[in-house]
């Protein structure tokens, strides 16, 4: 396993490659430059922004060199642990990232585990009483769920907490270690936002998954030698039912990361997403390109844990 | 709603009046005004009267803002939100305008100012001010201010009108307090633009030792303002604490400012309406030019109040003219004639309910722009006089005579802002409707519409822009003077507009001047430039009631400072 997992982690380094050439190439194809962002605003009003005066700041920000080696100098930068500096604040980009990846990441964890604590006893009940009044119930539940934009709910609960309660999550940010509680209230609704698509798309997949596992030959087996409904379920059924559940987790974590852009925005909440959208609307390339390098690293590693995990949930797995 | 340059007069203005809004030509000081031998001279002694009637509060100016600045260098940058909002409340100008009359133009870090006789050279005495390090404000910090903004080659996208008037290196220090500043003619717009938020004040000691892309760092230029940046964090806040050695005595009225950065716009109005907020950034400026803040304040009793600048920003189009059809004269001014602005008005800026947040205009903007051409007058000019028939008719006319008796085919390239797809959406209806010609409209980022209209990519390009100073000259300026930028990309000139652009700002006399503008207005109707006036939108905003002292500027890109501004909790709480 463990040669396994040396091999899949040394294939992340052409991955890594391609995930950044691709992202420099596509930003560069796409108009307007961050010389023009700085002249003519993200948004807003603008004074009149002259050709001398964009060819002028982009010599100074070096974007006047070939797209190649503008790349090998990032890339050589990135090697040597520094992931450049901000062309927008100007100042180093680990700075701006640093707190903000642990923010994403603390509320993309908080998500994931509302959603896995909530969809896995929905789908195991919702599958246990097949075709009730619960099952339709909880199928109704994860279609909505599963219909239902992240950035819609979002919205649709800022409009109704404002309206209908005159409250909102407070404005700003404190870290759990700072004040907790002003944490949880800040990040709570975010989560449960991100986590409601989620949830239902996890609790559909638990349940197939269950209706799957549960005509096994073992578990008629487990019955007829007199082991109670509970003990089959949580112990028999449940721990092979989780292998598809796990890999769907693994990717709607993956999936999250790119959900909390717009749940950010609307939150309020300063992690990467608003970082993201930021350094895109300021054609911060340096920022993307570090993002981007982060953001895909982590989805990897996700990937090669959800691969690991296999083998311990399931002894058959073998890795070669 | 709190409208204060609503123009309510109707009629022929009578001519003293029209001179003397038009003129512009000599500020009009609330204090002394004296006639020396060496010329006027104005002086502006401290503290004026509303001072006194502030109530200062041991608490912090909550706010929202939707921007995330990048630039902190205002003598570089070019734009409002990003750069000038965040970096004016460390500043001050020379001159400025009155926070509390925002029409008059009063010393801001002088204390008097004298014109010579001749209208070439002003005398500016300082006040003893200091920068946020201690240091005194000196003649020679003013001096190299002024040179800074004209320093030949620098990127200086708003403030590089100063060049106009004033040659770099020009002015001299009399003594530690006097600078006196030759100016090229005698020009009552080198005041106008001297008094632009833009044009701040720097320390030599610091400014001078920092490289462009340094100066744009949040906290490395310092100031002498009401405000000392605290801290930046970048899409979460910016912070400001009280300069308690401000040289402006009993200002500012807070402890300190706080903006929390809230991208989103549904966010940020409901930030207002729960009370999270006390004020929106700027506190107005166009993001909030619709009929929102007015819902805000009906929403939460009058709690929050609705602030609008009427006619802030116009919606225009740039017609391209590097390529066919609006290489032909015939076919831009069809467009022009063809538009029908009450309409475009009514559905973009009018909302039920609420009544309008902005107006079809005129060519020039808001008060200035009504004296040349009064509503009255502009009702029968070709392109505003309803009905649209002849002006249709016309149009067709012009299109067959072009060769596209049937329209065409052309790609509009506008900004993904809400309210300006609406406005290309209802264009694009009209033009089909009336001329045949099918308009795509492709809704982008701000960086992609700018770098489109550059590349002159598309056919034409929808675009709005405020005005920074109030004179009609500024406009003018942007659109048809300044080349090769995104107002203008195809260079478009008229040698009589051009010349009378530049004969107006030498021109003492307001009448005479007054007649320029209306000659150039009398050019731009021909419709054969290439912008297209779409309709004038308010820049809008919110505060909570209890903020006081807060007066209405004509324009969005002054009084940015927050220096005035109290807290009063006994206010009676206005019926919405």
């Amino acid at each position: 396993m463990g040669k396994y997992a040396l091999r899949r982690a040394l294939l992340f380094i052409p991955t890594l490659l391609v995930v950044t050439v691709l992202v420099f190439a596509l930003f560069w194809i796409v108009p307007g430059d961050p010389a023009l962002a700085i002249l003519a605003g993200g948004e807003g009003d603008t004074g009149s922004v002259t050709q001398e005066q964009l060819q002028q700041l982009r010599q100074r920000l070096g974007l006047d060199r070939p797209l190649h080696v503008q790349y090998a100098s990032w890339l050589a930068d990135v090697l040597r642990g520094d992931l450049g500096t901000s062309l927008w604040y100007k100042t180093p980009v680990w700075d701006q990232l640093r707190d903000r990846f642990l923010v994403t990441m603390e509320l993309a964890t908080m998500a994931i585990v509302l959603a896995v604590c909530a969809a896995v006893p929905l789908g195991v009940a919702s599958a246990v009483k097949q075709d009730t009044g619960l099952d339709y119930v909880s199928r109704i539940f994860s279609s909505i769920g599963i219909a239902l934009p992240t950035f819609w709910l979002g919205i649709l609960i800022v409009y109704a907490l404002a309206s209908f309660f005159d409250w909102l999550p407070p404005l700003g940010y404190a870290t759990v270690w700072d004040d907790p509680l002003l944490n949880l209230q800040q990040l709570v609704l975010p989560a449960l936002t991100l986590a409601f698509n989620d949830l239902a798309f996890t609790a559909r997949v638990t349940r197939s998954s269950m209706l799957e596992v549960m005509r096994e030959d073992y578990l008629r087996t487990a019955r007829a030698k007199g082991l109670g409904e509970l003990v089959v379920v949580a112990r028999h059924a449940l721990k092979n039912a989780l292998l598809p559940v796990l890999t769907v987790s693994g990717y709607q974590f993956a999936r999250l990361l790119g959900g909390v852009i717009i749940v950010e925005s609307i939150f309020v909440v300063p992690g990467m997403g608003t970082l993201l959208i930021d350094s895109i609307i300021h054609r911060d390339f340096i920022v993307l390109q570090a993002i981007v390098l982060l953001v895909a690293m982590v989805v990897l590693v996700i990937n090669l844990l959800v691969d690991l995990s296999y083998g311990v949930l399931d002894p058959r797995v073998r890795y070669q | 709603m709190t409208c204060s340059r609503s123009v309510k007069a109707r009629g022929v203005l009578p001519l003293a009046v029209v001179l003397l809004m038009i003129a512009s030509v000599v500020p009009l000081p609330s204090a002394a005004q004296t006639s020396a031998p060496e010329g006027q001279a104005f002086t502006f002694p401290w503290p004026p009267d509303w001072v006194a009637r502030g109530k200062y509060q041991k608490m912090t100016l909550r706010g929202v803002t939707g921007f995330n600045p990048g630039q902190w260098d205002v003598h570089a940058c070019g734009t409002l939100p990003d750069c000038l909002m965040p970096s004016s409340p460390q500043f001050n100008g020379l001159v400025y305008h009155n926070p509390v009359n925002p029409d008059q133009i009063v010393c801001d870090l002088c204390e008097s100012w004298t014109v010579s006789r001749d209208g070439k050279t002003y005398t500016f005495r300082l006040r003893q001010a200091q920068w946020h390090d201690g240091q005194p404000v000196t003649a020679e910090d003013i001096k190299f201010s002024l040179d800074r903004i004209t320093e030949p080659g620098a990127i200086r996208v708003r403030t590089g009108v100063l060049r106009a008037f004033y040659e770099y290196g020009a002015a001299q220090v009399i003594d530690d307090r006097t600078v006196r500043v030759p100016i090229k003619f005698a020009s009552s717009l080198f005041l106008e633009n001297l008094a632009s938020e833009y044009m701040k004040m720097y320390p030599k000691h610091v400014a001078a030792n920092l490289s462009p892309e340094d100066a744009q760092k949040p906290g490395k230029l310092i100031g002498s303002g009401p405000w000392k940046l605290k801290e930046f964090k970048p899409n979460i806040s910016i912070e400001y604490v009280r300069n308690t050695s401000y040289f402006k005595k009993g200002l500012p009225y807070f402890d300190g400012m706080s903006f929390t950065i809230v991208r989103d716009y549904n966010r940020r109005l409901a930030a207002m309406q729960v009370g999270q907020a006390h004020t929106t950034e700027g506190p107005t400026i166009g993001t909030y030019g619709s009929e929102d803040p007015m819902r805000i304040q009906r929403e939460t009793k009058g709690r929050v109040r609705a602030v609008y600048i009427p006619d802030a920003v116009q919606t225009y189009l740039v017609l391209h003219m590097n390529k066919p059809p609006f290489q032909d004269a015939r076919v831009r001014r069809a467009v022009f004639l063809a538009v029908d602005r009450h309409e475009l008005t009514k559905i973009v800026r009018c909302a039920e309910g609420f009544g309008c947040f902005g107006s079809i205009g005129t060519f020039l903007p808001n008060k200035g722009g009504k004296i040349i051409e009064s509503p009255e007058e502009l009702a029968q000019v070709k392109g505003w006089r309803r009905p649209k028939d002849p002006d249709l008719a016309e149009a067709k006319a012009l299109m067959a005579a072009a060769g596209y008796p049937n329209g065409f085919k052309a790609m509009l390239n506008l900004g993904n802002v809400p309210l300006v797809v609406k406005s290309g959406e209802v264009l694009a209806e009209q033009l089909r409707k009336g001329l045949g010609i099918d308009l795509t409209i492709e809704p982008v980022d701000r960086a992609t519409q700018v770098d489109r209209i550059i590349r002159r990519f598309h056919h034409a390009s929808l675009d709005s822009s405020g005005v920074i100073i109030l004179d009609p000259a500024d406009y003018m300026n942007q659109h048809f003077l300044v080349t090769s930028g995104q107002k203008n990309p195809d260079g478009w000139q008229h040698p009589k507009l051009t010349e009378l652009i530049q004969a107006q700002a030498k021109e003492a006399d307001p009448a005479k001047r007054l007649r320029m503008f209306k000659d150039a207005v009398e050019i731009l109707r021909g419709g054969e430039s290439h912008v297209v006036p779409l309709s004038w939108g308010f820049s809008g905003g919110m505060m909570d009631y209890r903020l006081q002292n807060f007066h209405v500027p004509g324009s969005e890109q002054i009084v940015k400072h927050f220096e005035h501004v109290w807290w009063d909790p006994d206010a009676p709480q206005p019926k919405p």
